[in-house]
């Protein structure tokens, strides 16, 4: 356990640069700091919707796992505003086998699957995960993702994380990632952490990626804040 | 078909076609219309036949026509009861007294029909009960979902005292039933001889330690030990045997006879020791492996078979520890180890060897000599059995999930979200058995040698005194606490320091969280404790001189003599600088004092290494270390 920090990496302009090609980069300045690749990683999300007569009962759920936990599915409702800390699970992997028996309540959302494949960068007590992540197989940006194992307190870690991400990946050094900054002091990080900044990250990406195509001088529509169009059609009866 | 209408052709000649045999007609109406008479079928034949036949002349004048006590075929064929059967009887020998011998020309006929009417039924009977695997078939009086629900909750309410009336007389009905055979058991109980019944008596209570089943008219036993796994191994299996009736005479107690497999009809036991390697005779005698063959089959029956049953297991379960024991030495890389004549020796560290041996002893009642260390043989068997007992497989509760043989350790690693590193490392499972043999006997010996030095020194050492006492003890680890204090002297407080003995080495783990590592070696074990008692000292002089307004120099906790050896010193001065005492702490013999006078004012004589002289200890005014340095402050204040 440790204390991650997940950041999208900037890619600047997006027609000039691939992502592909700004991985390589964020692998060979790690390589330079002196970084050892340790295997793949990956990470998926999977929205599950409430059908429409439990609307009102259920809210929408993500499904996420992540390959350092390989036992574990994670569950978390983002939607739920009122209290975030508790719309959050852990659980064995059996569970994703029970969401399948409770179909006449929630129904997974294919399309709006997130997969996060990379490689993982090992630096003496840090590990970095560089991905690309992408929707539906099309790409929608780079995840850098930043552990320090051996803490788990996230106020404790913050200096630290902040230096290492200077030093090393000096692009991101501007920013702290909005969940750790929201997350009291002293406060414990456990791993659910880490999937819900990956979370968080994956429906701004969305988010951003659905409303490209409108011009930009026009005002944000109120509506933005709701699920992309396909989203709103009643699910299919199986 | 009639007739097929000729065509009007010209030319040819008409053919009419028939069929060879038609119907008889009857008449033909007045519309054209034909009628033909029906031609005979079987029945209508034999009774026109029958008319023929003078029946009155064949049963005689006086007989009736209407005899009903003949058979009738439909009822044959439900199978006949006793009654029927009595019936059937009594009505051939009367119509043999009417009818004499020969009734007619249809009684053999009559009677193969008969025959073959009821081999029919059985046959449908048979078939019927080979294919629907049921010979009764409960059908439901009355089907609920035949009638509308409200109709029935209707009649329900309505009739509920029916249907109270109607369960009490199914009650009584099966009650009935029970009853009844509840009196022909306790006929067929009763009417069973006493020897019968002391043998099943003593089947039963067998039966509550012993997997028993029975097979045709064999009766066995399983002694297999395992809880999951096969049962019955067919050389794990004992026969059950009812002992012979010797001159009318009836052992109550063991009217019940085993038999156990050849190869376990002999008491083993498993020793384990620890050996010193010095050359001397590890191995016993070469004992055939045939040996078991020579036993006396005779000697079962002078046994009782509860005892009998426990021995066989006991070798049973030492045969296979030492089995698997031996294929485990095998598999070992990192450690040396010998197997001969039932003895297997595996190297442990240093001169220390860990002798395992399997002796059989005849199988005859008496006490087994126990051999070697008796905690360490237990250990073994413990583990052993535990093993054997244990669920490796997960069990999965709320769905259908592929089942896993992952370690205990494991079971909870997806709610705790355990990261894949540490899956993989708690994945790896338990330890072969002869690994926590070794393991178990490294840390054994070492605890040895620990109690043996704390015992010394707390009995060698009077002042300060030392207490020790274990605070956890395990199989693998242990842990004692000992406590330094001083008499008399409350105030100085106590040393307190734990002792924690892993399979691997001592350790030392002082309050200041300071680790003095002692390997396996006891006798740095006894210099580090000796190193804390002078430590205590050192703690207890600054204390006093404190009490008593010295000034101490300097209290040095590294100090060496010049052999190296650790020498704790402590040097103090009087409020004037007048006086100066000087106080080296040996390992292992009294401390030395040597004491100084400079002239008041002048510091460098502090300094100066010269003028001290040295005080015989043993002849200071006190009893004991604080009260003589507290002497002596006192003596030299002024």
């Amino acid at each position: 356990m440790g204390v991650a920090w997940v950041f999208e990496y900037p890619l600047g302009d997006a027609t000039s640069r691939i992502g592909a090609q700004a991985v390589k980069e964020i692998e060979r300045q790690l390589e330079a700091v002196g970084a050892e690749r340790d295997g793949h990683y990956f990470v998926d999300s999977m929205p599950y919707r409430p059908n429409v007569n439990v609307q009102s009962g259920i809210s929408l759920v993500y499904l996420l796992h992540h390959s350092e936990f390989p036992h574990s599915t994670f569950t978390i409702a983002p939607d739920l505003k009122e209290r975030p800390g508790l719309a959050r699970a852990v659980s064995d992997r059996g569970f994703d086998l029970i969401l399948g028996k409770l179909g006449s309540g929630l129904t997974p959302d294919p399309p709006g699957k997130f997969e996060c494949t990379g490689s993982k960068y090992v630096l003496k007590d840090f590990a970095v995960r560089v991905g690309s992540a992408s929707m539906a197989s099309s790409f929608k940006g780079v995840v850098v993702e930043i552990e320090y194992r051996p803490l788990s307190v996230t106020s404790m870690s913050t200096a630290l994380m902040r230096e290492f991400v200077r030093s090393v990946l000096p692009v991101l050094s501007a920013e702290t990632p909005t969940f750790i900054s929201r997350m009291q002091a002293h406060e414990q990080y456990y791993p659910i952490d880490t999937l819900h900044q990956y979370l968080d990250l994956f429906l701004e990406l969305r988010k951003r990626t659905t409303l490209q195509p409108q011009p930009q001088a026009q005002p944000v529509q109120p509506s933005s804040f709701q699920p992309p169009p396909q989203q709103n059609a009643p699910p299919v009866q199986q | 078909m009639p007739e097929v209408p000729s065509s009007s052709s010209a030319s040819g000649v008409d053919i009419s076609l028939e069929t060879t045999t038609e119907w008889q007609i009857q008449e033909i109406g007045f519309d054209g219309q034909e009628r033909y008479i029906t031609p005979m079928v079987f029945s209508d034949h034999v009774a026109k036949l029958a008319h023929k036949i003078e029946w009155r002349e064949l049963i005689g004048a006086s007989a009736s026509y209407d005899d009903t006590n003949g058979v009738e075929p439909g009822a044959e064929s439900e199978g006949p009861t006793e009654a029927k059967k009595a019936k059937i009887a009594a009505a051939t020998e009367d119509e043999d007294r009417r009818r004499g011998p020969e009734t007619g020309p249809w009684q053999s006929v009559a009677k193969y029909l008969h025959q073959s009417l009821q081999q029919i039924g059985v046959l449908l009977d048979s078939l019927a009960v080979t294919r629907q695997q049921q010979y009764l078939m409960a059908r439901p009086v009355a089907d609920p979902s035949d009638t509308d629900q409200a109709v029935i909750t209707q009649q329900e309410q309505d009739s509920k005292h029916f249907q109270w009336i109607v369960k009490r007389k199914a009650l009584a009905d099966a009650g009935k039933v029970l009853e009844q055979a509840l009196e022909v058991r306790k006929q067929q109980v009763t009417d069973t001889d006493a020897a019968q019944d002391v043998f099943l008596k003593q089947l039963r209570s067998l039966r509550e330690r012993w997997r028993v089943k029975k097979i045709g008219n064999v009766i066995l036993g399983d002694l297999g030990y395992r809880i999951f796994g096969t049962k019955f191994l067919p050389n794990e299996t004992f026969d059950i045997r009812r002992a012979p009736v010797v001159d009318g005479l009836l052992n109550p107690h063991a009217s019940l006879q085993v038999q156990v497999p050849r190869d376990l009809m002999r008491r083993a036991t498993i020793s384990v020791s620890i050996e010193k390697d010095d050359m001397g005779a590890l191995f016993d005698e070469e004992v055939s492996s045939r040996a078991f063959r020579t036993a006396d089959e005779e000697i079962m029956k002078t046994i009782h078979w509860s005892l009998a049953l426990q021995w066989a297991q006991e070798t049973l379960l030492c045969r296979d520890i030492f089995s698997l024991l031996t294929k485990q030495a095998v598999e070992m890389e990192d450690r040396f180890a010998v197997l001969k004549n039932g003895v297997l020796v595996v190297a442990l560290h240093g001169e220390y060897l860990l002798k395992i041996r399997l002796t059989y002893h005849p199988f005859t009642d008496g006490e087994i000599p126990q051999k070697g260390v008796v905690y360490l043989g237990r250990c073994l068997r413990q583990m052993f059995v535990s093993d054997q007992s244990t669920r490796w497989i997960k069990h999965r509760v709320f769905t259908t999930m592929p089942l896993t043989d992952a370690p205990k350790s494991l079971h909870m690693s997806g709610l705790k979200a355990i990261p894949a590193e540490q899956v993989e490392q708690l994945s790896k499972g338990e330890k072969p058995l002869l690994t926590r043999t070794i393991q178990v006997a490294s840390h054994f010996i070492l605890v040895k040698k620990a109690t043996a030095i704390l015992d010394q020194i707390a009995a060698r050492c009077e002042d300060p005194q030392i207490a020790w006492r274990w605070v956890r003890s395990s199989r693998m680890q242990s842990c004692a606490a000992v406590v330094i204090s001083t008499r008399n002297y409350d105030n100085i407080g106590r040393l307190s320091f734990h002792v924690r003995i892993t399979t691997e080495r001592i350790s030392i783990f002082t309050r200041e969280a300071q680790i003095i590592d002692c390997a396996r070696d006891e006798k740095q074990l006894q210099r580090a404790v000796e190193y804390l008692i002078c430590q205590h000292h050192l703690n207890s002089l600054s204390y006093i001189c404190r009490l008593n307004h010295w000034q101490s120099l300097h209290c040095n906790q590294n100090a060496a003599d010049r052999l190296g050896n650790p020498t704790p010193t402590f040097y103090a001065t009087n409020q004037w600088g007048t006086r100066a005492i000087y106080v080296q702490l040996h390992l292992d013999k009294l401390p030395t004092v040597n004491v100084k006078r400079s002239e008041a004012g002048k510091l460098n004589g502090l300094v100066n290494q010269d003028g001290f002289v040295r005080l015989d200890y043993q002849r200071l005014v006190g009893s004991s270390f604080c009260r003589k340095i507290e002497n002596l402050f006192l003596m030299m204040h002024n």
